[in-house]
């Protein structure tokens, strides 16, 4: 290829990285890319180079933030001299309150520490789910991606955009998003909603319905959906024990 | 300055919105990453920054469309995920005494090529000077219209930015081909 032809194949290929291309354009690149290695080893070169500009993009607007924080006061770190007592006289009344918390009778873990102990992410690949993520809907997929990848608020965002149904299965990774979100309230409506219009993983929602009630702190509901959960083999062992500290 | 607000303003490549947000949370986050993740403050200042950073991108690609959460529940999740990331890093690289070069797998070995090539595509950018960084930064980053761009640089029209942008990505392409000695 000649250097002009090579110029125009390059800001093909940037336009490409950039989202500019239509659908026609990306299938010539892809044509030209099979047909030709050299056209290829320009798209490789280019996408280093797309890279590189977002990684300096990043880069600078990082700096940027530097900047604003140089302005900013000093983060209280708590080493002053009031912090100093201010801190000391803390650290003294939770001595006190532990030698009599240590004094006294030992209790119950709190509906907190059960539920860290037995809250376990909704598997993706082990939910019997009835369609394989390849086939979801993009806008579906990139739901469960952020889900998978822990990023709940996104989560929240996609599957309240995509889910149609209450009865759908992918209602619990939305009421699990809320659940771990810190918002309890949100996931019971949504779980007792989805077991209420049969959808078909109801032990799976039921175990999480438990757990969104305790840690709703709605003890005497929870106890009440863990019987219901004791006869399912997969959550049924954990519900017996979990229902054990509960009494 | 509410959250939607911030969003909508992020949305339109307002930059100077982050002088409000970025102090808005960044002493409760620094003191949330250092009891949660024993940090110390520079480690958690940089991950607040990247946390900023990847909000600005998602607004930008719109992989964050509608606020479901509040605007600090968001950050505070990104920050999360980031500091584990820093945290199994710090463990990899650092903590594990066995570590030695003849350990470095194909993975690693591949990451950073990879990294090099960043660093010298960086280094040019760097050096090319204004109005070609700016209009590059602007197009391919911040991802602003070339009226926008022809605006803010002063150009008669469009098109004569555009012809400008052009020019910036030839020289730029030269300038890393010569430092990466690519053909």
């Amino acid at each position: 290829m000649n250097s002009e032809e090579k110029a125009h194949i390059e800001e093909q290929i940037i336009k490409y990285f950039n989202g500019e291309l239509s659908t026609e354009e990306m299938s010539e690149l892809e044509r030209l890319r099979a047909e030709d290695l050299g056209v290829e080893q320009l798209f490789d070169f280019n996408r280093a180079l797309y890279n590189g500009i977002q990684s300096a993009g990043r880069s600078m607007l990082k700096e940027q933030l530097s900047q604003i924080d140089e302005e900013l006061p000093p983060i209280p770190s708590g080493s002053n001299n009031i912090m100093f007592w201010l801190r000391l006289g803390v650290a003294a009344t939770i001595t006190l309150l532990a030698t009599v918390w240590f004094l006294q009778p030992r209790t119950h873990p709190t509906n907190s520490d059960l539920f860290d102990k037995y809250y376990k992410d909704f598997e993706i690949l082990s939910t019997g789910t009835t369609r394989g993520t390849d086939s979801l809907p993009s806008a579906m997929n990139k739901a469960i991606l952020a889900y998978a990848s822990q990023d709940y608020p996104l989560a929240i965002s996609l599957f309240s955009e995509t889910i149609e149904f209450s009865s759908q299965n992918e209602n619990i990774y939305l009421a699990l998003s809320y659940l771990v979100t810190d918002e309890p309230e949100r996931a019971i409506q949504i779980l007792e909603g989805y077991i209420n219009n049969g959808g078909n993983l109801r032990n799976d929602a039921q175990w999480y319905l438990a757990l969104s009630l305790l840690k709703n702190d709605q003890i005497i509901r929870a106890k009440a959906v863990l019987k219901e959960v004791l006869d399912n083999p997969k959550a049924g062992i954990q519900a017996d024990l979990l229902l054990e500290k509960l009494e | 300055m509410n959250d939607l607000f911030i969003v909508s303003q992020i949305r339109q490549g307002d930059l100077k919105v982050f002088d409000v947000l970025y102090p808005k949370y960044r002493d409760e986050f620094c003191q949330w990453l250092k009891k949660s993740y024993q940090l110390d403050e520079e480690s958690c200042k940089d991950i607040y920054q990247q946390s900023i950073v990847i909000l600005f991108e998602n607004v930008r690609d719109e992989k964050l469309v509608k606020l479901t959460s509040s605007l600090k529940t968001y950050i505070f999740s990104i920050g999360r995920n980031k500091a584990r990331e820093h945290m199994s890093y710090v463990k990899k690289h650092v903590l594990n005494q066995d570590y030695k070069f003849d350990s470095i797998d194909s993975i690693e070995l591949g990451d950073n090529i990879e990294e090099l090539q960043l660093s010298t595509i960086e280094t040019c950018l760097s050096e090319l000077k204004n109005p070609c960084k700016g209009i590059i930064i602007d197009f391919y980053y911040h991802k602003k219209s070339m009226d926008v761009i022809a605006k803010r640089f002063g150009y008669k029209n469009t098109d004569s930015a555009k012809n400008q942008k052009s020019k910036c990505m030839r020289k730029l392409r030269t300038l890393v081909r010569d430092k990466m000695k690519v053909a």
